[in-house]
């Protein structure tokens, strides 16, 4: 069984500086939305360019101790739950079609934590991927009709495109 | 709202050292149930200050600028991310001044009779019956500016909805909105109103009680409520750091004759029990319920573009209450409408991952789909962690299931009739039907936690209004049974959820409650 150093997880998310997540954590989330939003081709981004783990830890800053240990948690369960399904190795060294089966296996898993895991770790996938608007061409939205204006707890990536 | 008024709000950024306040009367929280009370009391010659914990946002100022991820951050408890503990139920909230109602749908309902009759009968509640509303709700219609939405206010959804109901039998009526002229039907009303088009607080009551000389202070949170000798005598808050949502360091300490608590039907029960307000009954944080609400997706080969025009024009009222057959559940329980869901939020309620996600999401703009508010029977509490956050539990069960089961077949019976080639159900497994005879897969389709979320619009019921203080929290006038001078006047104070959209009802109950504090206020004086 191989395991992962920082080395290893740094590498999941190269040149991201990890806030509220360790970079374990956000080197897992990196390699879980890879799977979860779209594959990137020349209609989508895909979530390393939209850089949707790092959207995601800023955005934990502005949430409670509690929210932000369960989600780190989470992550853990992610990583290292591959027991249940009769696995060792853990997710983030998984080929990429069985990181989908660990991923599906977890959706509709009789056990209520891991389908909670992976049903929250999904929906934020999903949701910080489509408010980038990056992605929304791929999906006919043409957008809202009023400028930007960033909130005062402004959760997106500074360099991001401010659409 | 013009700037006269806004001046009358204090945001945290011109706070710059603990303060004091000595007032008549002390509001928490400024959505439908403050700002009426507000401004009842205000407009009888009462000092009144309202503690907001969010932030202060207008149109004017360019902040409603229709992104969901923005809007949620300024707008939304949790910024959108809440859960119930078992994560089954997604917490949707208001979070800014003038509340939910700031990003609420507009839609404009009258507490149904048979729920009036039944918080009187079954737990004594006195005086709001239809007619004492009555003049209550008129008021409110000509304020809000409530009318059936007009058919030009009908989008791709709307329509398609009509066309299902109409071939599978199934009758349907306009529904009454808070809409003026301002409204370009841009579908962000979940997002706040940036033309002031949908009359929330922030442009009907807000403004009035502000002109009568209510005072707000935002970003200022209450920790809890000052009691003494078996009297509210005001609040202890701290005002909060907009940019990081963290405590500024400057506590504020409000003196008041009477504490109004409408902190919102999620909110105002964790409120009381952080307070240690003593509860003779046993109910307080308990019989939550908020009207639970299953979704179904239909994919069509013409586009409907959920997201754009109002969100529900019309919808169906038929089977809002359940029908029994000697105890045993039949059907109903339910209002079913169009549904509207921005495109993230789109995304991260339809089932699956990878490129079987992102097949869907390539014709998003041929989604449509149908939604239910869930009159539910089994119920809910809150509970507080050791920091004194609310922890919410909820689960799926009983009749409650059964009535999630029926809704969502009726969901299919309209959107199949409406032509929809394949419905999409957002379990885990991301089922698919595509005609009527395989409806009974929604029998067993897994509602599980971790397999369906629900969204939970109209929180009540923790703070349960009554006549026995051995049953309920607060009396018939709002006021909390077992300390003088604490009124909660908000929904966590109806009995039950209304089994229709609330804010009419909160509104309503709101005028009945600033009356009657009025006719008694030498009492507290
Ligand atoms: C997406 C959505 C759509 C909806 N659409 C409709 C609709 O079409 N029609 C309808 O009738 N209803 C609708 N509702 C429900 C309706 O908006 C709410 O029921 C209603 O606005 C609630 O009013 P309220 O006064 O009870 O509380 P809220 O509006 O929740 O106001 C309570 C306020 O108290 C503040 N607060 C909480 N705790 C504290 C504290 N400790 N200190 C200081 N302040 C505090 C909160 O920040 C909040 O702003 C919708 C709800 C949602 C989520």
């Amino acid at each position: 069984m191989r395991g992962g150093g920082d080395d290893h997880y740094r590498s999941l998310c190269p040149g991201a500086t990890p806030g509220v997540l360790s970079v374990k954590e956000l080197g897992v989330l990196a390699a879980l939305c890879e799977r979860v939003c779209p594959p990137a081709d020349e209609a989508h981004a895909g979530a390393k360019v939209v850089r949707v783990a790092e959207r995601i830890d800023r955005e934990l800053a502005f949430h409670t101790p509690r929210m932000q240990s369960d989600l780190k948690a989470a992550l853990l369960v992610m990583e290292h739950g591959g027991l249940l399904h009769l696995s060792a190795t853990r997710f983030t060294r998984l080929a990429p079609e069985a990181q989908d089966a660990r991923i599906e296996a977890m959706m509709t898993s009789s056990s209520e934590l891991e389908r909670q895991v992976i049903g929250n770790l999904r929906l934020l996938s999903l949701f910080f991927y489509y408010v980038d608007e990056r992605t929304w061409a791929a999906i006919h939205y043409e957008g809202p009709f009023q400028p930007r204006k960033a909130p005062p707890a402004d959760s997106r990536l500074p360099e991001a495109p401010h659409g | 709202m013009d700037e006269a008024l806004r001046e009358r709000v204090l945001e945290s950024e011109r706070v710059s050292a603990p303060m004091t306040e000595t007032v008549d009367a002390v509001v928490i929280g400024t959505g439908c149930g403050g700002a009426v009370m507000a401004k009842e009391l205000a407009a009888a010659g009462k000092s009144v200050l309202m503690l907001e914990r969010g932030g202060f946002y207008l149109p004017q100022r360019g902040d409603f600028d229709q992104r969901e991820d923005d809007m949620f951050a300024r707008l939304d408890g949790g910024r959108g991310l809440d859960t119930s503990e078992n994560t089954q139920a997604t917490l949707t909230y208001g979070n800014c001044v003038g509340g939910a109602s700031v990003h609420y749908w507009a839609d404009t309902l009258r507490t149904p009779k048979d729920r009036l009759e039944q918080w009187a009968s079954q737990h004594g509640v006195e005086a709001h019956s239809e007619q004492e509303l009555l003049p209550h709700f008129e008021r409110i219609e000509k304020a809000l500016n409530a009318h059936p939405a007009k058919e030009h206010r009908r989008n791709a959804m709307n329509r398609l909805f009509i066309e299902g109901a109409d071939k599978a039998g199934i009758e349907w009526e306009p529904i009454v909105q808070a809409r003026d002229d301002r409204c370009v039907s841009s579908g962000y009303c979940m997002q706040g109103c940036a033309y002031d088009g949908k009359q929330s607080q922030l442009v009907t009551h807000l403004p009035e009680a502000l002109r009568a000389g209510v005072r707000i202070f935002a970003d200022c949170e209450v920790e809890r409520v000052l009691v003494n000798g078996g009297r509210a005598t005001g609040v202890l808050a701290h005002f909060l750091d907009r940019r990081t949502t963290k405590r500024l360091g400057y506590t504020l300490e409000v003196k008041a004759k009477v504490v109004i608590v409408a902190a919102g039907g999620f909110n105002s029960a964790p409120l009381l029990l952080r307070s240690k307000i003593p509860d003779p009954s046993g109910q307080l944080g308990k019989n939550l319920q908020f009207n639970p609400c299953p979704q179904l997706f239909g994919l069509f080969e013409r586009d409907v573009v959920m997201w754009r025009g109002i969100p529900a024009a019309v919808g169906t009222s038929k089977y809002r209450l359940a029908r029994y057959d000697d105890g045993r559940y039949v059907e109903g329980g339910y209002l079913l409408l169009p549904n509207q869901l921005p495109p993230a939020t789109l995304a991260a309620v339809l089932p699956g991952f990878g490129k079987r996600h992102r097949d869907l999401m390539d014709h998003a703009h041929r989604i449509g789909s149908a939604i239910s508010w869930i009159d539910d029977v089994e119920t809910g509490s809150v509970r507080l962690d050791g920091d004194g956050n609310p922890i919410w539990s909820w689960t799926l069960s009983g009749t409650n299931e059964l009535i999630v089961r029926d809704a969502l077949k009726k969901q299919a019976t309209v959107l199949l009739h409406a032509g929809a080639k394949e419905l999409i159900v957002p379990d885990a497994k991301g089922t698919r039907l595509s005609d009527l005879s395989e409806l009974k897969k929604l029998d067993t389709v897994d509602l599980r936690p971790g397999s369906m979320m629900f969204a939970s619009p109209h929180p009540a019921g923790m703070c349960r209004m009554g006549k026995d203080p051995a049953k309920s929290v607060v009396d018939s006038n709002n006021e909390v049974h077992a300390v003088k001078g604490l009124f909660v006047t908000d929904p966590s104070a109806l009995p039950t959820a209304v089994s229709v959209d609330p804010s009419e009802t909160i509104m309503a109950f709101s005028y009945v409650a600033a009356a009657k504090l009025l006719e008694r206020w030498s009492n507290y004086a």
